[in-house]
Order: structure tokens, then sequence, then C-alpha cells
């Protein structure tokens, strides 16, 4: 149904007149173009389109615009604060965490979900944490110390 | 099992289709530019690839600002030779690994090359370009010897900048040496690499290259490609491998406002400038198929598939089996059955296509960009010369991204529609 939405995006203020029932993801792809947020299957198993909706990570191909009226949507393009990389990203970079980095703005939003619910995580917490994001490259094994790293840094704090 | 066996298992098809004129070619550069080709000749003409170019198929140039540029057709899916190619080229240089600029997978700007796949990049590509490197920092040395007026054997040189290793000053800089000069040497025998005791950068942990821009978003793949007026297409499938279309009904997607139908044949494709809007329109085209009737089923495919398997091939052969299975302690006989199982890199298949004219750029995410364009070249019935495939980032490849129907697809699309469009295979 066309309605007129109104959320937060990325600290900013976003209305939009739209079919409500549309996905999240091609707003923010196409409309924002915010192409941060990745497609990669559609629905909802390999968490690549992964945001940030009231920081609770969610998979945006299966959100519905309406389901974020006056909500809080971030994405890989805001985590960023005052042109300073998050923890998170400093951690994926020097832990080598990515490859072909298509996965990596979902697992970084996951991993920022993760840490604010768990905020000193055991590794295995993290592996759990983590499963339902999927990379095919082989970047597992150096996500979780980048993870682990970025909570120590953090100390909870966001 | 030789290691180059890996050439015959993939791809042995992909031959060029015409040779860059090399006179054009060279117009458009200045610096120091070091042609070189990539892997053992010999392996190549083993493969009986007559049209393969003998002349060069990679090469890096030293421009007058001082930057170091390598254009090869290799292309980054995440294995890393975006960062790792570049280490190798400016270790060999003695320049900054920040000097270099590595461009790769653009067929109008970067020489035929066959494919990225089998990882073959770092082994074949990495010793010539390393070579090439080589014979750049000797091309520099002569430069500077002429220049300082100081024989080679005393000259050093320190992130692009020479110098009489007893003196230190005055040094000269790769910039200053290369300006106004137009100096071409083609690597016809292997140039004294480093040793591995030399190496500065090489073999040293460093972030890569892409990193940043991977961890912000940043990073353009194939479907962050969008252009002025673009619409992304959704195709119709058939249900089954050799199901043949009967008849469609349009009706309910012609009343969609802003949907774009274009067909030609059995193929039918629905655009629009959001791509879930084009999955809903894609939805309300009712299609009747005709199913071949194969009698196979999930049962009795896999004896089907035993029955009419091509002849195996042995690719090494040692030791004795029969021996081995006396030797064992324990022998464990079973079969096991699975299902097809579908490449599925996290990126799936995706290209975009613009044509002016007789014109066409496509960006694809493709093991092989120029394959790839020989193939639309072919669907659209231009030359060849007249399609450009560049290739941003690929979320991975896994040989999967070898073969790139889609852009074949796309092309028609935006053949037929006349404007650009965005297609991603879905899952």
């Amino acid at each position: 149904m066309e309605e007129t939405i109104q959320f937060k995006l990325n600290g900013k203020s976003v209305t939009l007149t739209a079919d409500s029932d549309r996905m999240l993801l091609w707003i923010l792809r196409t409309d924002q173009g915010l192409t941060g947020t990745k497609y990669g299957c559609g629905e909802g198993y390999c968490g690549a389109c992964t945001v940030l909706v009231n920081d609770e990570a969610v998979r945006s191909c299966q959100t519905p615009l309406k389901d974020v009226r006056g909500k809080e949507v971030v994405t890989i393009e805001g985590i960023e604060k005052n042109e300073t990389l998050h923890p998170l990203q400093k951690a994926f970079m020097k832990h080598d965490a990515l490859q072909c980095g298509y996965c990596t703005p979902g697992m970084i939003l996951n991993a920022y979900s993760f840490l604010r619910k768990n905020p000193k995580p055991t590794a295995s917490e993290i592996i759990q944490g983590m499963d339902n994001n999927l990379c095919r490259c082989g970047a597992h094994n150096r996500i979780i110390p980048a993870i682990e790293e970025a909570a120590k840094e953090m100390e909870g704090g966001f | 099992m030789n290691n180059d066996d890996y050439l015959e298992l993939d791809f042995t098809d992909n031959i060029p289709d015409f040779q860059i004129n090399r006179r054009d070619f060279l117009k458009l550069t200045s610096g120091v530019l070091i042609l070189f080709t990539i892997g053992d000749k010999e392996v190549f003409a083993q493969q009986t690839r007559p049209s393969l170019p003998t002349d060069f198929n990679a090469f890096l140039r030293i421009g007058e600002d001082g930057r170091v540029s390598c254009y090869t057709g290799k292309i980054e899916m995440g294995q890393g030779v975006h960062t790792s190619l570049a280490q190798m080229l400016a270790d060999e240089l003695d320049v900054s690994l920040d000097s270099v600029d590595m461009v790769m997978g653009d067929t109008d700007l970067c020489p035929w090359d066959a494919g990225t796949w089998g990882s073959m990049s770092t082994r074949y590509f990495g010793p010539a370009l390393r070579a090439a490197g080589a014979e750049a920092r000797q091309v520099m040395l002569q430069l500077a010897s002429e220049q300082l007026k100081t024989p080679i054997e005393q000259l050093v040189i320190e992130q692009g900048e020479v110098f009489d290793k007893t003196r230190k000053a005055p040094r000269v800089t790769y910039a200053q040496l290369t300006k106004g000069k137009k100096i071409e040497r083609h690597l016809s025998q292997a140039a004294i690499k480093k040793m591995p005791s030399e190496f500065k950068i090489m073999g040293k942990p460093i972030t890569r290259r892409d990193a940043k821009e991977k961890v912000t978003g940043k990073a353009k793949y194939t479907g962050d490609i969008q252009l002025p007026g673009m619409v992304y297409a959704k195709i119709l499938r058939p249900p089954a491998h050799g199901a043949k279309l009967i008849d469609v009904d349009l009706l309910e997607v012609d009343k969609m406002k802003d949907v774009q139908v274009i067909r030609e044949r059995d193929f039918i494709a629905v655009l629009h400038k959001y791509p879930d809007v084009a999955e809903i329109a894609l939805s309300k085209i009712k299609a009747n198929y005709e199913r071949p009737q194969t009698g196979l089923d999930n049962t009795n495919i896999f004896e089907h598939l035993l029955k009419n398997a091509s002849e195996g091939k042995s690719v090494a052969k040692e030791g004795n089996l029969q021996e081995g299975e006396h030797l064992a302690a324990k022998i464990v006989d079973e079969t096991y059955l699975d299902g097809y199982k579908a490449h599925s890199p996290i990126e799936p298949h995706t290209a975009v296509a613009k044509i002016e004219g007789n014109k066409a750029t496509i960006w694809a995410s493709s093991q092989t960009p120029f394959s790839t364009r020989s193939e639309v070249a072919k669907e659209l019935g231009f030359p060849p010369e007249n399609v450009r495939v560049i290739t941003p980032f690929l979320g991975g490849g896994f040989g999967g991204k070898g073969r790139n129907p889609q852009a074949v697809e796309v092309a028609r699309c935006a053949h037929l529609s006349g404007k650009p469009v965005q297609l991603v295979w879905t899952r």
C-alpha cells in the first residue's frame, strides 16, 4: 500500500512515500543509493543484507518498509563516527577478516548487534552469534578474533 | 598430477577473438612501458591455441607522475591479487606500495587475458610481473646512471628515488627520469628477480588494499552500478531443462504501471526501475510449458548419470590399489549419493549493460571478462572491439563466474528495451 513513512536513516530523518510492503533492502539500495547493504539470497538465509533497526540486526530483504516506521535504521554507511572507523571496522581490517568483502557489511552489523547483547563474549559465543551470517570465502577464522578485539576496545560502549 | 593439467580442466575453449592493435595502443602511453607475457608460453602452446597473442598480454607503465600502473585482464574476487600483485611489483621496482595502481579486468584498458581461475594468477602472473618489474628497475637505473653520471653498480634505489650509495645526494626520482620520455621494452627473457632475502614488501603482513572500501560499504560490485535511467530485469525461466514455452499470458503484467515487458521468441523479461517491483511483475506472467518426458526422478537419476557418464580419465597413476587394499586394517565400502549442488558465491551472477549506437558497455561479475566480451559481441552482432567489459570487485567466484550467461542476457535486455539494464540472478 502506498503511504508516507518516516524513519531515521543513519542519523538523519527520512520521509518516503512508497509502497510500504516493499522490502527495506531495495528501498536502501535503489531509492536511497546505499549500496553497502548487499543482496545475497533475498530469502533471509545468508545475512548479506543485515542492517540495524533500533540496534537490532535484521535481514533487510525480509523487512517491509512499514516495519521501520518511526524507528532508527543504521546501515554499514552509518556506523562511522565523525569519519572515524568503528572499532569493528578497524578490527576487521586488522585481522584480514574479509576476502571478497560481499558478506562483510552484514557481518559487521550482525556483530554490532550481537555485542550489544553480549559485550564480553567468548570465542564460542561469537561463533554461535555469527553462525547465521554466511561467508563462502573462508574469513570465518579471522572474523572471530576481529570481533574479540573489537569487543575489548569497545568495552560495552558503541 | 602435473600442475599444468589444471589448464585442461576448465575453460579450454576460451580463446581471444582479436589481437589488440598494438600501434594504436602504444600511442596512448608515455613514460616507461614494459610489455610482457603471463606464464610459460610453452604451456599455452601445448594447448593448441593458435590465436593466443604471443606478443604480450600484460604491461606495466611508469608514468611521468612517478606512479606505477599494472594493466592486466586478471580480476579481484577475494583471492587478494589486487594487493599481492601490487606487493610483488612494488618490491621488484623499489617503490612504495602506495605508488602502485592495479588496473584489472577492463577489456578496453587491459590486454587480452584468458581469465582468473585455478590459483594461477600468483603462480603464472606473479613471476612474469616480477620479471617485468625487475626489467623496469634496470631501465630506471640506466636512465639514472646517465643523468647522475654515475656507474650503475654504484647506484641504489629507495622508494623510487635513485642515488649514489657513496653520497646519498643528489637523488633523482622515477618521475623525473621518465618525464618527456617514451621508452618501450619487451620482456623477452627472464630478468633477474630479487632473492627472498631482499624482499621488503613481499612476504610481510599488510592490510589488504581494498579492506577499507569493503568494511565501509564503499566497494563497488557489479550490482552497485546504478546508471541514469537504468531498469532492473527479471527473466521468465522455464520450470525444467529443455522445457518448451507453449503459451504465455501477459495481460496482468501489462496492467502494471511503469513495467516494460520485452520479448524475443521465448526470451521474455520484465523491466522496472526497482528490482523488487520487477519481481512482482514477473510473478504475474502466466506461462505454460511442455516439460520433456525424461522418466527421471530422484531415485533413478543416479543410475542414469552412471550409465551416461563420459569415459573416465586418469590424470595421475601411482602405486597399486589392490596391494593397498590388502594392507588396510579396515575396509569401508559404501555408496554416497547427494543431490545437485548449485554454485553459490555470496554475490549472485550480476551484470549491467548500456548500449549506445553500436557500442556496448557491460559491467559483469566475471572471472573471464574477455570471453564475456566475445559472447556479448556475438549475441549483439557487434564487432568485439565495440564491446567493453568492465569488471568491478567480485563477491566471490570460485570458478562459477567463468561462464557469464547473465551478461549475454542483460545485453539482450538493453538491446531490446533501449535502456541501461541491470540483471541479478536469483538463487
